[in-house]
């Protein structure tokens, strides 16, 4: 063990990863009381069955315990973090082969309310982004948002990585045309 | 950044009901905020997190990978991949180390008067007992999981059998140099393979072991019969032979593509 928790709470990111490298757990539960939160709640939105996200998010951490080594200590810890979360769920829904994804939130149409709170920095992209059908949205959701390869993207949809492929041509045409 | 959640968003969004764009803005923008994180996990309930923090100690206290699975991994063999392989009983070192033995005491056996039949009648038999060591279901640490895990049944019997051959082949061919002439240092690469792909269609219809068992005694015999009738054991490792191995091995491997659903299931 290197320095103890309580040493650590002033640590970056970075440096707990490197820390957890050195086989310190003390880094380890740091990290994880900053980044297991929002893991959980970016999970549920995606996965509705609670014991499963708890499981995606128990390996996650395991994987970071283990392949702390690999973070190269480049770009945010949280969205390496969440590559290896947002994978982790994708295997078990390959496993399960019941698809259990949640395709965007519960409404489909935006509350006002969502607009308005939205429009001062992100009006047209958002409107653009909900003018798009909901096929080409959830291909750019995977790619994009979560971070998906075209295969996994596949995968995760349910339909071949060459239909993945034109629906995202054709949703950033339609950005494209929204936006100019 | 001037940009934050704020509680009314926060709200929605952890009640599953906002909808997809602004969601898309929020995720985007917690990934590069920490004051945002800590306010969306201020919202979760801690006990929760902390059951999955009990959990994550048990499994961080054991269970590292082991050598052989880091070694795949550091050469670029994907982990879970890896974790199959190292976790394959035939690919393991008391494996490898038998498989040594075993065809040390056949080099030396070649060294004398008989020449370098024990040899040749052993090495491509190395594959086949590894693939059947791969397969008991009794002593695979990885059996059950190997059944659910998302590669399958046939690309992961496969991928097993690969490492078998490689691993036999280096180990075999290291030791082939210790023969006394050089010729018969790769003759038995093609039988080897022949029976390898034999003992994986036999194991479609037979235990794995049984499948073993056969392939084996076909090669046997057969070596024997070749000497009987044409009093020279050789001829199963000359040219023709060397021919009708290959034809052999091409065929029984389209044959097995053709079987690849039974290894789908338990």
């Amino acid at each position: 063990m290197g320095m103890s928790s309580d040493g650590m709470r002033d640590a970056s990111d970075q440096q707990l990863v490197f820390s957890i490298a050195e086989g310190d757990a003390g880094a380890l539960r740091v990290l994880y009381e900053r980044h297991a939160g929002w893991l959980i709640a970016r999970l549920t939105r995606r996965c509705a069955d609670q014991a499963i996200v708890d499981e995606v998010v128990q390996d996650t951490f395991l994987a970071v315990w283990r392949g702390a080594r690999r973070y190269r200590g480049e770009g945010e810890v949280a969205a390496w973090i969440w590559g290896i979360g947002i994978r982790r769920l994708l295997d078990r829904f390959r496993r399960r082969r019941v698809p259990e994804w949640l395709p965007g939130g519960a409404g489909s149409e935006p509350s006002a309310e969502e607009l308005v709170l939205l429009g001062i920095e992100h009006g047209d992209l958002a409107g653009a982004l909900d003018r798009l059908s909901p096929e080409l949205r959830s291909v750019i959701s995977a790619t994009v948002l979560d971070g998906l390869t075209t295969r996994e993207a596949a995968a995760l949809l349910g339909i071949p990585s060459g239909t993945v492929k034109s629906r995202l041509v054709r949703a950033r045409r339609e950005l494209r045309e929204a936006l100019t | 950044m001037t940009w934050h959640i704020d509680d009314r968003m926060l709200a929605l969004y952890m009640d599953g009901r906002m909808s997809e764009v602004p969601a898309f803005s929020l995720e985007a923008h917690v990934l590069a905020c920490a004051d945002c994180r800590r306010s969306v996990t201020d919202r979760v309930d801690s006990q929760r997190g902390e059951q999955i923090w009990q959990g994550l100690l048990d499994m961080v206290g054991q269970a590292e990978p082991r050598p052989g699975e880091r070694l795949l991994s550091g050469l670029g063999v994907p982990a879970h991949v890896a974790r199959l392989l190292a976790l394959t009983p035939s690919v393991g070192l008391s494996w490898v180390l038998s498989v040594m033995a075993a065809v040390a005491f056949a080099v030396l056996a070649s060294q004398g008067s008989g020449g370098p039949l024990p040899f040749l009648i052993l090495a491509p038999l190395l594959p086949v007992l590894g693939v059947a060591v791969s397969y008991q279901r009794r002593i695979d640490p990885l059996y059950e999981i190997g059944i659910a895990s998302p590669v399958g049944g046939f690309r992961l019997m496969l991928m097993r059998a690969t490492a078998v051959l490689m691993v036999s082949i280096i180990v075999v061919a290291v030791a082939a140099l210790g023969l006394p002439e050089i010729r018969f240092s790769v003759v038995w690469l093609l039988p080897a393979l022949f029976l390898t792909v034999l003992t994986l269609i036999l194991s479609t219809v037979m235990q794995t072991a049984s499948a073993a068992g056969v392939a084996s005694a076909i090669w046997v015999g057969g070596v024997i019969t070749v000497d009987v009738i044409a009093s020279d054991p050789y001829i199963a490792f000359e040219a023709p032979a060397q021919l009708v191995f290959a034809v052999l091995a091409v065929l029984l491997t389209v044959a097995l593509i053709g079987r690849r659903g039974s290894f789908e299931v338990i």
